[in-house]
């Protein structure tokens, strides 16, 4: 094999190397079956593990992209009645599960009424901060 | 022709028998969430002799022994009175020395989230451990007990064949946590059947056109307690209770005006202390996907003065009221509800309880829909074949 043929092979590798690395970090969240919430250039899409029901706790599933690629970073919940003024008795907490998508867990709704969830994501200083109102 | 006009006369009949109360789409979306009664149930996995037929019938034993109080003075019958709704009937009860919250009645008791005023339990096991250990209930010097019963051929036998394991073979501790699990695997048997309400509530989902099973009057407490009453944004679900607490004014001081009962805020401090909590070693689920809320609870400034809300089953039944027993009677409560004093209350945002002032009439209403959730209870009886055996040691 002459140079030449080794610099185009490598060339190929490297170009298929490329290819391949923005595939997998190319990020798109699913239009069908998610709740989509965008603040500045960080966009998610929610949905609950099961249909709500009072007094039972439910699981969260995330998925994120800031610009095209996966978020990474710190992910925290609450939720509040905004008539009642008052929230959870919980703590929700996230795994990350892989790159973008978190699931997170110990969400409850105690009461029926409207509940605001409120969702915080932080990386490298920056915030965002997403609501979503949910009837139950 | 005549048959046309009979129809029509039926009919109108069937729809009177629902007109009688109108319930709007909301009313009916809270109705459907009271039911379906009875709720199936799967074993308690933090508990692995829950739903076990040996370890209920020792379970049901214990629960009348007095042996398991300090000098065999009383047993958790003596304050969970089977004839008496498996609670005492008295405000504060007197172990061995005067209590502070009222004894709860056990109907239904299986699948809390909570136990406890406080919620100072996250299962039944541990709950049913409590009152041996604090002194001014039962009292129980385990050592002791473990000695008297190891002294038992029969109890010693019957332990072995439930729980495959010897009395000599454990620790105090290890003694202690298998009792509660026995103790609750009987408790879990105590339930009630269906309710006036549960068959109502089933005609209305069934647009069944019988005699509606609830009274006028019942019904149209049914629309207070859906609706302006919004009792059932706490009393929700099957249950009757959201399994959650609530400040609902009552006060709090005990011991006439000298401590105070911090309600659910010392509850969560008492359940993080608690080393059978269900975070701990002791839970018989080793992947403890049964203790998320456990888990996940944070303690709130709010949670001070909240005390559990109450099952509202058979609720005719378990007089005296509140977590201190200091409402008599089930009008009382609605009396106590009605002219709310909301100086007590600590919300910040819209009021959820606000005194509404009902006239008398409504009044009884409430009190027959209330007397309405009454169903058949049902316990585990005693079982002598399971343990014959032991009986020829």
């Amino acid at each position: 094999m002459n140079i030449k043929s080794r610099k185009r092979i490598l060339g190929i590798g490297a170009f298929l190397l490329f290819i391949s690395s923005q595939y997998s970090l190319a990020c798109s969240l699913p239009e069908n079956g998610y709740i989509t919430l965008t603040d500045k250039d960080v966009s998610i899409a929610i949905r609950w593990s099961k249909d709500l029901t009072v007094g039972q706790p439910f699981e969260l599933q995330v998925l994120s992209c800031k610009g095209e690629q996966p978020f990474t970073g710190d992910v925290s919940a609450s939720a509040i009645m905004p008539a009642h003024n008052h929230g959870m008795n919980y703590r929700p907490s996230f795994v990350l599960e892989k790159p973008g998508q978190y699931k997170g867990s110990g969400f409850l709704f105690h009461m029926f009424g409207v509940w605001r969830l409120r969702l915080s994501f932080v990386s490298d200083g920056q915030k965002y901060h997403f609501e979503h109102d949910v009837i139950l | 022709m005549l048959r046309f006009f009979l129809f029509t006369w039926m009919l109108a009949g069937i729809t009177n028998a629902y007109a009688e109360v109108e319930f709007n789409e909301q009313d009916m979306t809270f109705i459907r969430s009271l039911g379906p009664w009875p709720v199936e149930t799967n074993p308690d996995t933090s508990n692995r002799f829950s739903q076990q037929e040996q370890a209920i019938e020792l379970g049901r034993q214990l629960f009348f022994d007095r042996r398991l109080s300090a000098d065999s003075f009383i047993s958790c019958a003596d304050c969970h009175q089977p004839n008496q709704a498996f609670q005492d009937g008295i405000a504060l009860n007197k172990g061995l020395n005067v209590l502070h919250r009222n004894t709860s009645s056990l109907i239904n008791i299986g699948h809390r989230p909570w136990y406890g005023w406080g919620g100072e339990h996250d299962s039944l096991w541990s709950q049913s451990i409590r009152p041996m250990l604090a002194a001014t209930e039962m009292h129980t010097d385990i050592s002791t007990l473990k000695a008297t019963l190891e002294q038992d051929a029969y109890f010693q036998c019957a332990f072995r064949q439930t729980t495959q394991q010897t009395l000599q073979d454990l620790s105090e501790e290890a003694f202690l946590i298998t009792l509660g699990k026995l103790l609750a695997s009987y408790q879990e048997t105590i339930r009630s059947e269906k309710s006036p309400f549960d068959r109502y509530r089933d005609q209305l989902l069934k647009q069944d056109a019988n005699t509606p099973a609830l009274s006028t009057s019942a019904q149209k407490g049914l629309k207070l307690f859906v609706g302006e009453g919004r009792c059932v944004f706490c009393h929700s679900g099957p249950n009757f209770t959201n399994g959650e607490f609530g400040d609902i004014g009552v006060p709090f001081f005990t011991n006439n005006g000298q401590s105070v009962d911090k309600g659910r805020y010392q509850g969560i401090q008492s359940l993080r202390k608690d080393p059978y909590n269900l975070l701990g070693k002791y839970n018989d689920d080793p992947s403890k996907n049964n203790a998320l809320r456990t888990q996940h609870l944070q303690t709130l400034h709010r949670n001070w003065g909240e005390f559990k809300v109450p099952s509202l089953r058979n609720v005719a039944q378990t007089a005296p009221y509140m977590h201190n027993g200091n409402i008599e009677t089930l009008a009382d409560v609605i009396d106590f509800y009605s002219e709310l004093n909301e100086e007590r209350l600590h919300a910040d945002g819209e009021k959820i309880l606000r005194p509404l002032h009902w006239s008398q009439e409504e009044k009884t209403n409430m009190v027959n829909f209330l007397t309405s959730l009454s169903g058949k209870v049902k316990s585990a009886t005693e079982n002598k074949t399971l343990f014959q055996q032991c009986l020829l040691n």
